[in-house]
């Protein structure tokens, strides 16, 4: 181990953080590992681990701030005097005593390093990232797949690359990493596309990766490669005749429509997804949702599998539009039993005629039994689910989500175990569940935030604001990782895990790099990610070269 | 070594925190004989522009500071015999265009005693360190100034060490420049290098006669006054000596402020005296900080205040030490 430096006896050295005078010819920066020990009187040692959180130089002997002029004339002798501030990670054994001043401080390597992060101890782990020494920084799995804890929540600001970038590559590590995929082998992950088609070519390999980014998934203990196993769902086109066929402009080989029945909508009460918009919990609307929802449920209870339309009250209905028009035409029978007023059945029957438009390419009442069972989500078969739902209406995204989580919890709480664990990547967690007020959908994603843990649902979930977000959301997840925030958004409670030195650092990260904070570690450390081995837009898709292409 | 028996502590004899100021010079002393027509008649005195010699590639400031920690008496059979526990310590810096480094700093610690025939060193344990102070012992009969004259006389000869060891680290052309009058170097010192010696006070008037004393009140900065010779009983004391305004007097300071008085030896010669007076003049001014900077402002120039605080700083904390050296006597306890 290198000596850096020595314990400071001018400021308090204190069992949680002290200061260190670097040695001349040495260096110490932010984010360095450090460790140093301290006898006691009964002869024990005890050694004391931490990470560099800040960093100081100045002149000895300076009185005043413009002697530095007079110092660079050579007129005043001064010194330099640098140290770093440590806030300790851990002490064993544990003995909470400060260091004493002028202990030998060393830098962490090695097994040190390991010990001072706690990584001996993880049984289970995935590479989170490489530090900015450029080693692993693990993640303990136990806290990731439920075992003692679960979740992932990750804020940052948008554009900087930074949090469905993170996400995917902690689902590659998860996935593909040797240490972690012994017990993901069987897991499955959904994520949303919400931007663009950016997220449909994850199973093609980078064109722009670069022999460095390679040398540093090779650092990570990972092969640098697309995801292997993916699935891509995308709307259908809105207009079409027979088959389905993808909205997607960029890519439709290998992309599948999704859709859902009528039937489905009716039998499994999926109204109410199409009101996920945070209505307030006085109004009586949910009321009035609750008794179409019924009602539909009722006459539909009997209906066979084979048919994707339903009948109604000896009527058959067969697109969105029919299912609308059938409650405006029959108010009385839907909502008569419910004690609501009229006004609340016509704001109900507004919403959704002014949803005909958003959803009713998504549900159907035209599918053949195979066509229904062949555009039905289904997240079993492949490892990776992108759900693509970038180009449709707000409410129709709001529905696809809420119907999909509903569906897949639905389908853990049947199976009843946590393995196999399903990964769910949610970005704009302050949509889906926003601070105030209620939706079916947030009630959802409260739902896999409180009981993800026991079912095997583990949330990834981001948002550019977590002060935003439903608190129980946020503080249900082990993992908090923070990249670039807003200098406001950072002074908030919700990033208090970041401590005072990482919130300031907080606002001028670079994309690539943030902030991770998990249970065991009382400090945040700061990972990077190398660059995507997979395509993360057309652009970047590597072509398979056609050797005849340029003779021709 | 342990403590001489029958030492007690009398913690009245030391001056406030210990420091002793000022006593280079006699106050209001009148001043040795001096002949002003070395370099100009008198009546020709005026303020003189330097003229540009070829200046040194540094110049080496040398300084010493010293402090009693604690005075001491011991019972002898008739009558008190004094001393005291003293730490003193010098150093010099290299200041060169562009850097100024600390060369060299030393620090010791004496046990003066009037007493004869003690020697050895006592260990005072203070916290991670021991302090170690020479026995010396300066003959019976003497009295507390003599005591105290000791540590003063002990900080010279290491500063005269210090000069002494300068050329070693010295590129040629270089000038040593030590705090205080060069009457108490020892002449050895300065053998090998130019030495002027800077003095701040002016409790001793070398010129009395209004015609010249009126020159260096209306010193400009960056001038100086004609050389004039300090008159010693022995030849080989004697100095060439010249004043220089380092910086204005400021409103309502008496004029004096910002005048320095510089000598050399008259032995190296009239010409190198004069180029001496010349380089000071020219580059001391720069040295001189504003008021506001340190209390002794703009005489006790950049190098020598940052040298002092530091050698003042290897002294040790006054309070620790001093804590220390009770502590020691308590623990020697029974000595009788």
């Amino acid at each position: 181990m290198t000596e850096v430096g020595r314990v400071l006896g001018t400021d308090d050295a204190r069992p949680l953080d002290f200061w260190v005078a670097v040695a001349d010819g040495h260096y110490l920066q932010l984010d360095d590992v450090v460790c140093t020990s301290t006898p006691l009187p009964d002869g024990t040692q005890v050694t004391i681990y931490g990470v560099v959180d800040q960093v100081r130089a100045r002149y000895e002997g300076a009185r005043f701030d413009s002697d530095v002029f007079r110092a660079a004339e050579g007129l005043l002798p001064v010194g330099i005097a640098s140290a770093a501030h440590v806030s300790v990670t851990r002490v064993e054994p544990e003995v909470f005593v400060p260091p004493l001043p002028g202990r030998p401080v060393q830098r962490a390597q090695g097994l040190e390093r390991e010990r001072a992060l706690y990584f001996d101890r993880m049984e289970h782990r995935f590479p989170a990232g490489l530090g900015r020494d450029g080693q692993v920084v693990w993640g303990n799995l136990e806290f990731l797949d439920g075992t003692r804890g679960a979740h992932v929540n990750i804020a940052g600001v948008s554009g900087v690359a930074t949090k469905t970038s993170y996400a995917l590559f902690l689902l590659y590590a998860l996935f593909h990493h040797p240490q972690a995929a012994e017990r993901t082998r069987r897991a499955r992950a959904v994520i949303f596309n919400v931007k663009g088609e950016d997220l449909l070519f994850l199973d093609r390999p980078n064109a722009r990766l670069g022999d460095e980014q390679r040398r540093r998934y090779e650092s990570l203990g990972l092969s640098a490669q697309p995801f292997q196993d993916v699935a891509l769902w995308a709307p259908p086109v809105r207009h079409g005749f027979g088959e389905l066929v993808p909205s997607t402009v960029s890519r439709q080989q290998g992309v599948t429509p999704y859709a859902w029945s009528l039937r489905e909508f009716c039998q499994r009460r999926l109204l109410a997804f199409l009101f996920a918009d945070g209505d307030g919990e006085g109004s009586q609307l949910p009321l009035a949702i609750a008794a179409a929802e019924r009602f539909l449920a009722n006459e539909t209870e009997s209906q066979p599998a084979s048919q994707s339309w339903v009948m109604l009250a000896g009527r058959r209905v067969t697109d969105f539009q029919d299912l609308v028009d059938y409650l405006q035409e029959h108010r009385d029978e839907v909502f008569g039993a419910a004690r609501v007023s009229a006004a609340t059945v016509d704001a109900l029957l507004r919403r959704l005629q002014g949803s005909v438009d958003a959803v009713g390419h998504l549900i159907r009442g035209d599918l053949s039994p195979e066509q229904e069972e062949a555009h039905r989500i289904d997240v079993q078969a492949r490892q990776l689910n992108v759900i693509d739902i970038h180009s449709l209406h707000d409410r129709a995204k709001r529905f696809v989500v809420g119907v999909v989580l509903k569906q897949l919890l639905q389908a853990k709480d049947e199976q009843g175990t946590r393995e196999p664990l399903l990964f769910v990547v949610l970005d704009e967690l302050n949509k889906y569940a926003p601070r105030e007020g209620w939706s079916p959908i947030k009630e959802v994603v409260l739902d896999i935030a409180e009981r993800g843990r026991s079912l095997g649902v583990i949330l990834i979930g981001a948002q550019q604001t977590a002060s935003e977000v439903e608190r129980r959301v946020v503080t249900n997840a082990s993992f908090r990782v923070a990249g670039r925030l807003d200098t406001a958004e950072a002074e908030r409670s919700e990033y208090g895990f970041l401590g005072p030195y990482a919130r300031a650092r907080a606002c001028i990260l670079k994309p690539g790099s943030l902030f991770l904070h998990q249970p065991e570690l009382p400090v945040p450390l700061l990972v990077q990610f190398p660059f995507p081995a997979w395509a993360t837009r057309p652009e970047e898709v590597a072509e398979v070269e056609d050797p005849w292409s340029r003779v021709r | 070594m342990a403590l001489p028996t029958g030492i007690r502590l009398h913690p009245w004899a030391s001056s406030y925190e210990g420091l002793l100021e000022g006593a280079d010079e006699e106050d209001e002393a009148p001043g040795p004989q001096v002949d002003p027509g070395v370099e100009r008649p008198p009546h020709e005195w005026c303020p003189l522009q330097p003229e540009a010699p070829a200046a040194p590639a540094a110049l080496l400031f040398v300084d010493g500071v010293r402090r009693i920690e604690v005075g001491v008496v011991a019972q002898g059979d008739d009558r008190p015999a004094w001393g005291l526990f003293g730490s003193y310590g010098a150093g010099a810096v290299l200041c060169r265009p562009g850097r100024a480094t600390v060369m060299v700093e030393d620090v010791r610690r004496a046990l003066v005693l009037a007493v004869s025939g003690q020697q050895g060193q006592l260990e005072v344990p203070a916290g991670s360190i021991a302090l170690r102070y020479w026995v010396c012992s300066i003959g019976e009969g003497k009295g507390q100034k003599e005591v105290r004259q000791e540590v003063q006389h002990r900080m010279r000869q290491l500063e005269a060490e210090v000069v002494a060891g300068s050329p070693a680290r010295l590129e040629d052309g270089a000038l040593v420049v030590v705090d205080g009058p060069l009457t108490f170097l020892p002449r050895w010192a300065g053998q090998a290098v130019p030495v002027v010696g800077l003095v701040k006070t002016h409790h001793r008037r070398y010129l009395e006669e209004p015609s010249l004393s009126g020159c260096i009140a209306a010193l400009a900065p960056g001038e100086r006054t004609p050389i004039f010779l300090v008159l010693t009983e022995r030849e080989a004391d004697r100095r060439f000596s010249w004043y220089v305004r380092v910086a204005g007097s400021p409103p309502l300071h008496h004029p004096l402020v910002g005048i320095v008085r510089l000598e050399t030896w008259a032995q190296g010669g009239l010409d190198l005296a004069r180029r001496l007076a010349d380089i000071t003049a020219r580059m001391l001014p720069r040295f001189a900080p504003p008021g506001a900077w340190d209390a002794r402002a703009p005489a006790n120039l950049y190098p020598v205040a940052a040298l002092e605080e530091r050698l003042r700083h290897g002294l040790g904390d006054y309070q620790w030490v001093r804590r220390s050296i009770e502590a020691y006597f308590y623990r020697q306890g029974g000595l009788s």
